[in-house]
Order: structure tokens, then C-alpha cells, then sequence
């Protein structure tokens, strides 16, 4: 087992139409045995990194460390290293058997040690079925474990898993996230997985690193990212729905965010902390799920509008309002009667409202 | 009923059309294959459809004007030539397939126009050279100068076949262990067999039915079927039936491969896409 460290890593790719910056100046610690997932959109560098610290992709600058050993030039067959890649990559010609033994073999180990290890990992992976047929003869979950087993075989210091769950279909990403998460920890191997899938990172990762345009932009366990982004990227791809954005002005000399047809009242702290930083054009921040509405009047709400559309989701319900060009999302029990057309007093609780810079996007308040 | 006649009807006419394209692909080499049983005295133009079949033109060309050298030296020269190509052109179409460089496109594309230029603007240079290099009716001279002309399509080829193989699998392989030289020679070599096979059966047909380098860079030492079977075109005319049975003779191992080599492009077509064996 060993830790990762990136040092100030960065990625540049020559292409027909120029230099393009995948990964820009990343640094990261992977602690022991820790599962972290680097989460973002596609094209923020997260799979670049990825293959970085596998050794498929040189840094144009920055160090890798694995464990003690600076990496950056060290051949990917001798990093230690499994990756789980997102089609498999099982090798077409061979039996699963033979892939699975397949890193040990090349590495020499004994026959019987091989033999055996096997058995363990398909039990394991509850594959001893399969071990006499080919790739192709299996259907997408199976070769999924195939590519676990080939990996968990060698007992590597570090498993890197680039985006492994997103060919299986709904259902059985479902169970397999689970399965995977409980064979991270119970072997206890430093683990870098790849996703775009907010629910992924949210349900499996010990931290989440969230990459965006090349950077990490925040790092943190699950429930802080969820608690407390650190601006309006994370606040926007975590959670669902995605929380609520809604473009303000300062207004000090009424002490009030003006949001178009939303007023939102600022404690004297928050104002002055605004005033202070020179932050006028602001951006409102809310969960769906913090969001409260009521038929009557109440004095604290921020608006009282019309519902635009009502989506029933079973267990809750999805209430739409419409702020201006902008849609308000509040989710609300499934008991709670509405209809379109209604005129609704919105809420929001202060202390569950985010406040951004509109220009940096970070977070103010 | 009148759906049947119709069907009938339409499935006739595409088996005429068939008939008449196999015809006129087929009648040249039945009309050799058949004028190379003709007794000597028939055996010319316009043609004879009524004879006695006899086997002199085989005697001739088995022991009058043997065929036994040139059919040797074709078989050693295309044999090689295949290899050869194979050899050269799976390496640098790997290297075009897998590296990303400067000008990678342009260079492939670059090696592709050999094969669009006329043959003709390389025989004087090679000739030249071959010359000058004392090489000139060797087995080296016609081998470098086929397996030149074959590496175009052979890289090209080979970089389709190197470029269906998923990198993700190579590159699993690195991680799995092994060097980058034992991913091409164990992960990749393998999985393009069918594309080896095919490619390399069409380099040797190339090199097999070739008839202006041989003509130019071979006389007696090296001896081609091609320029063999020209040969029967004499001061005193055409010997059409020795000649029409050397092409029968000659055309035998081609059509074989070809048809092996039908058999191999389907299945690299289809590979991956069929389950099981």
C-alpha cells in the first residue's frame, strides 16, 4: 500500500490546432489506502491525470510520487500500479483464467501460487464459472469483474479505475458500486477513481477531488463538498437537482440582495462582509431540498409567485417556480398538495443560503 | 400466383446478369486452360472448340523449355517479398498507428502516393542503382524492388488492422507488466493475425503476377514466370500452346491464395463481431 502525491503536475498536448492544457498545475496527496475520486465534466483532465500517475502519459512538468519513489520516469510495469479501464480491456485472444493470471505470470511467480491466487480472486469475484471462456462469451458485468480480478490479483500498492462502471446499465452500476466500494475496503488498497457521475463520487469516495478545465477546484470528503462548495461549480455539479443559482445585486442601503422579483433580506454581517470585499453582483445559492414554500402568507418569504409546473417523483416532489429567465427548483414531501397556478410563499432558511461572487464565482458568505 | 412469377421472374435476370459477369471474367482463362491441351496443329487463332486433347505443351514445357526454374524462382521471390514486406511494414505501420508525432498524417499520406505514381517512374532509377551496385539478376535486386513497391498498401493496410485493436488492450498490458516491445510482439501481433495472413497473401500475389520490374532487373540468373511466359512470344511468332499451358501452370498457386485469402478477409471483417469459435 503506499500514498500519491502530485506536485504542481502539468499536462500539455501538441495538437493540429495548438497547445491545449489538460491538466494545469495539479497537486493532490492520496493518503494510504484511501479511496478518492477525481470528479468533474468530461474534457477537465481528470482521465489525463489519471493516466499520468499509471505512467501512460508523461508530465510536461510536476513530480508523481508513489509511495516514496518519484515515478515520472519510471515505465508503467514498474510503478506497481492496476488500472481498471472504462471498455475492460480484456485482452480478446486469451481465457479469462489466463488474463487473470496473466500480471503473474509475466512477474514469474510460482505455478501454484498463481494457480491458487486465481481461485481466490475469482471466489472472490464469484467469476469461477467463467474462468474457461473467452471475452467476448461474457456479458458486460462479467467482464467487469474479469478487469477487477486481473487488477486485485497482484495486490498492487495503488488500483486506478478509470470511469469502470459507466458501460454497465443502471441497475447494475447500482450493485456493483456497492460491491465496489466494500472490495476497496476490505483490501485496503490506495484507490484513484474516475468519474463524471456525482452520484458515484458521492456514494463511494473517502475524499473527492473536483476537477474542472484542468484543476482541482476543491477537495474534500463527500459531506463537506455537499456542505460547503467552494464556489459555483462544485455547488452546481453536486447534489440533485443541482442547487439553485439565482443572479443578484447588493442593495446596501436596504440591506437586501435585489434578484428581480426575489428579494432576499442580508443579516448586517453578511452586507457589510460584501461591502467590505467590493462584491456587488452576486450569485444566490440554495438546494432544492432547502427551499420552503407555503400557501399563506408569511413574512420572511422572499417571493410569492405562481407555480410554473409540478413534478411528482414518488417519494417527494420537484416544485417549479419561474424567478424571471430563471427556474426555481424546491423540493417538498410528497404529501404536500400543489398545483400549477398557485401562488406560493418561497422561504429560504439563512442559513442554508450561499452567497458567490458572480465575477470569481468563489464563495463569499 | 402472379407474386411467384414475378419473384421467378427477378431472381432469373440477377442470376443472367451473374452468368454473363462471370463470363466474360472466366472465358480468357477457360480459353487458356483449354488451348493448352490443343495438339499443336489447332492450337493457334482463330480458335478450334473440337479436338483431341494431348499433353505435349506439359511435356514441352517440362522438358524442352523447363518451367521447373522460373516456377522455383517465383515461389522463392514472392515468398520473400511477402515476408519482407510484412516485416518492414507491420513495424512502421505500428509506428504510425500508435505514436503521436509532428507531421505523422502527412507522412502517412506521403508513403500512400508511391502507390498512386506509375510503376515505370521507379524501374530506371532501381535499374541504375542495381547497376551500379553490381545487383543487377539477383534474387536481392527483384525482392527489394517488389517488397518497395508492396510496403504502400502493406502500411496501410497494417495500420487499419493496428488501429482496430483497442489501445486501451496494449495499454493494460503495460501496466499488467510488459515492456512496450513485448506488447507488440504478444498483444498486438496476435490480434491482427487475420490482417497478416491477408496482407501478407496479397504481397505475395503482387510480387506473383509483376511483370515490368522483372522484365527489367532479371534475365537468365533470376528467371520470373511473368517474363517466362512472354518469352514464348518468338522471332517465329507466339507459341500458343506451350504458352497457354506455362499460364495455367502459373496461374495455379495465385488463385489458391486467393482463395485462402477470401476466407481471412471475411473473417477480419467480422472478427469480435461473432461469438465463439
Amino acid at each position: 500500500m503506499a500514498s500519491v502525491r502530485l506536485v504542481r503536475v502539468r499536462k500539455v498536448f501538441h495538437t493540429p490546432r495548438g497547445e491545449v492544457t489538460a491538466v494545469d498545475d495539479v497537486s493532490l496527496e492520496v493518503r494510504d489506502g484511501e479511496f478518492l475520486v477525481l470528479l468533474g465534466p468530461s474534457g477537465c483532465g481528470k482521465t489525463t491525470t489519471l493516466r499520468m500517475i499509471a505512467g501512460l502519459e508523461t508530465p510536461t512538468r510536476g513530480e508523481i510520487y508513489i509511495g516514496d519513489r518519484l515515478v515520472n520516469n519510471l515505465h508503467p510495469k514498474d510503478r506497481d500500479v492496476a488500472m481498471v479501464f472504462q471498455n475492460y480491456a480484456l485482452y480478446p485472444h486469451m481465457r479469462v483464467r489466463d488474463i487473470i493470471a496473466f500480471p503473474l505470470k509475466i512477474r514469474k511467480y510460482p505455478r501454484e501460487e498463481i494457480d491458487r491466487r486465481v481461485r481466490e480472486v475469482a471466489e472472490l469475484l464469484k467469476i469461477e464459472h467463467l474462468l474457461d471462456r473467452r471475452p467476448r462469451e461474457l456479458s458486460g458485468g462479467e467482464q467487469q469483474r474479469v478487469a477487477l480480478g486481473r487488477a486485485i490479483v497482484r495486490r498492487p500498492q495503488v488500483f486506478l479505475m478509470d470511469e469502470p462502471l459507466s458501460n454497465l446499465d443502471a441497475k447494475l452500476r447500482v450493485v456493483m458500486r456497492a460491491e465496489l466500494k466494500r472490495l476497496q475496503k476490505s483490501l485496503g488498497v490506495t484507490t484513484i477513481y474516475v468519474t463524471h457521475d456525482q452520484v458515484e463520487a458521492m456514494t463511494m469516495a473517502d475524499r473527492i477531488a473536483v476537477m474542472n478545465k484542468g484543476r482541482v477546484v476543491q477537495l474534500g470528503t463527500p459531506r463537506e463538498l455537499f456542505a460547503r462548495p467552494a464556489n459555483t461549480f462544485v455547488a452546481g455539479f453536486i447534489g440533485s437537482p443541482p442547487m439553485n443559482m439565482i443572479e443578484c445585486s447588493l442593495d446596501p442601503g436596504r440591506g437586501l440582495l435585489d434578484c428581480g422579483v426575489l428579494k432576499y433580506p442580508l443579516d448586517p454581517n453578511t452586507g457589510s462582509l460584501l461591502q467590505s470585499r467590493g462584491v456587488i453582483e452576486v450569485i444566490l445559492g440554495i438546494r432544492p431540498q432547502h427551499v420552503r414554500i407555503q400557501k399563506g402568507e408569511v413574512p420572511d418569504s422572499v417571493a410569492r409567485v405562481p407555480v410554473y409546473v409540478v413534478e411528482p417523483m414518488g417519494t417527494e416532489t420537484i416544485v417549479n417556480f419561474k424567478l424571471g429567465e430563471t427556474m426555481l427548483k424546491a423540493v417538498v414531501p410528497a404529501d404536500v398538495e400543489v398545483e400549477a397556478g398557485e401562488v406560493w410563499s418561497i422561504v429560504f432558511p439563512r442559513e442554508r443560503v450561499y452567497i458567490f461572487d458572480k465575477k470569481s464565482g468563489e464563495l463569499v458568505a | 400466383m402472379s407474386m411467384d412469377v414475378k419473384r421467378i421472374f427477378i431472381s432469373s435476370l440477377v442470376y443472367l446478369v451473374i452468368a454473363l459477369l462471370l463470363m466474360s471474367i472466366m472465358l480468357p482463362i477457360v480459353w487458356i486452360v483449354v488451348t493448352s491441351f490443343k495438339p499443336e496443329s489447332v492450337a493457334k487463332i482463330p480458335s478450334v472448340w473440337v479436338f483431341e486433347p494431348t499433353l505435349d505443351n506439359y511435356r514441352y514445357i517440362a522438358s524442352i523449355k523447363p518451367i521447373w526454374k522460373p516456377l522455383a524462382d517465383t515461389l522463392l521471390v514472392a515468398t520473400s517479398v511477402a515476408i519482407l514486406s510484412l516485416a518492414f511494414g507491420t513495424p512502421a505501420a505500428y509506428a504510425l498507428a500508435r505514436y503521436e508525432f509532428r507531421g505523422r498524417d502527412d507522412l502517412a499520406f506521403w508513403i500512400l502516393t508511391f502507390w498512386m505514381s506509375p510503376p515505370v517512374v521507379f524501374v530506371i532509377p532501381l535499374f541504375l542503382m542495381f547497376d551500379r551496385m553490381g545487383l543487377l539478376d539477383t534474387y536481392i535486386a527483384i525482392v527489394l524492388a517488389h517488397t518497395l513497391g508492396n510496403l504502400p498498401f502493406v502500411i496501410w493496410l497494417m495500420r487499419e488492422y493496428i488501429r482496430d485493436v483497442p489501445r486501451e488492450v496494449e495499454e493494460a498490458a503495460l501496466i499488467d507488466g510488459y515492456s512496450d516491445a513485448q506488447v507488440f510482439a504478444r498483444i498486438t501481433l496476435p490480434l491482427i493475425k487475420p490482417g497478416l495472413v491477408a496482407v501478407g497473401i496479397l504481397a505475395f500475389i503482387f510480387s506473383w503476377i509483376e511483370f515490368l520490374f522483372a522484365l527489367v532487373l532479371t534475365t537468365f540468373n533470376v528467371r520470373l514466370l511473368t517474363v517466362e511466359v512472354s518469352s514464348y512470344w518468338t522471332i517465329a511468332g507466339v507459341i500458343l500452346g506451350p504458352m497457354t499451358a506455362a499460364i495455367t501452370i502459373s496461374i495455379i498457386p495465385a488463385t489458391l491464395f486467393a482463395f485462402i485469402l477470401q476466407k481471412h478477409i471475411v473473417r477480419g471483417l467480422t472478427l469480435g463481431a461473432v461469438k465463439g469459435e
